[in-house]
């Protein structure tokens, strides 16, 4: 775990824009977990809401921004601790104005899913796990079903989500108090039924949650 | 193998469109009007993956039966294997609205 002082990687751009109809305030980028070979980071790009026709763009033009800046910062970290001679693979998630990313020179699946605390109920929990893999979120409280979504949607990420039957598809395990997920065995998902362990890390009311090895 | 999904008269999917139309603008808090029957959930209106399955809720409520998500997941998998696209491009409005129109009518 980095300590504060090297979490130093933050960008500020007042005035910027993420997109054509996106204004945008302030960017910021931070690294909130690093470990050897992997670095894991959070962006946020903040400005108001956007409002009126083409909304829909304007949002996904800002969140994808989010995205692509936790990603540089998360590359850049690693990049910083190894070198440009490395091949460095990323997964990225965005959501309401915020990014998320992880990078790594450790080769195999890698995936990452963003979700917000409260956007996963147990109405959720019901449609996308099954009574046993809802058993052993249950330590997770009312934090469960975003667990379950995001850990599921990081696995389909990590395996590549076009060739995946979808997060239905994706299984959820325990052991040892770690939870693992697969992809499950098929022609469409080669490897898929390799276990990725689930990494889960709480921003105020934001989950990120990983997958790799 | 699978199905063909089942063809379905411009008449008989115009009400469902409608339907469609109320229900992503809810989830997705975008003015109705925006909202067309070619509208792309991803790349026009900024739907997320979660957004989708807040809309197979929805859907279910409309047709009044449980839709189980992998009915929905099968469908895009399906769609996108058939014309080799992304499932970005190829979830529409219309999309959704043959999705609720098979629900509705038992076929999905």
């Amino acid at each position: 775990m980095r300590n504060a002082s090297e979490r130093a990687e933050a960008e500020t751009a007042a005035g910027g824009r993420a997109g054509a109809d996106a204004p945008v305030r302030a960017r910021r980028a931070s690294v909130m977990w690093a470990d050897g070979d992997t670095a894991v980071a959070l962006a946020r790009v903040m400005g108001p809401d956007p409002t009126g026709a083409g909304r829909g763009r304007a949002r996904r033009a800002r969140d994808v921004a989010a995205g692509g800046l936790a990603e540089r910062s998360a590359r850049n970290a690693v990049v910083s601790r190894f070198g440009p001679r490395w091949w460095v693979s990323t997964s990225r998630a965005h959501s309401e104005g915020r990014g998320a990313a992880v990078a790594t020179i450790r080769s195999g699946p890698i995936g990452l899913d963003l979700v917000r605390l409260d956007r996963a109920d147990d109405r959720v929990l019901r449609a996308i796990a099954t009574p046993a893999e809802a058993r052993l979120l249950q330590g997770w409280g009312p934090a469960a079903p975003a667990v379950a979504w995001g850990a599921k949607e990081a696995c389909l990420k990590a395996f590549g989500v076009a060739r995946c039957r979808g997060v239905t598809g994706v299984r959820l395990r325990r052991r040892d108090g770690r939870l693992y997920a697969s992809a499950g065995a098929g022609e469409q998902v080669p490897g898929g039924d390799r276990e990725l362990r689930i990494r889960l890390w709480r921003a105020g009311d934001w989950l990120v949650v990983g997958a790799w090895s | 193998m699978s199905a063909d999904p089942p063809r379905v008269s411009e008449e008989d999917l115009s009400q469902d469109i409608e339907t469609v139309r109320d229900l992503v603008a809810e989830v997705l808090l975008v003015d109705r009007s925006e909202v067309e029957a070619g509208s792309r959930l991803v790349l026009d209106l900024g739907a997320e993956s979660i957004d989708f399955l807040d809309l197979v809720f929805r859907v279910e409520d409309a047709v009044g039966h449980r839709v189980p998500v992998e009915r929905w997941e099968t469908r895009v998998r399906e769609a996108a294997e058939a014309c080799e696209g992304d499932p970005r491009e190829l979830i529409t409005i219309r999309f959704v609205a043959e999705f609720l129109h098979a629900e509705r009518v038992g076929a999905g």
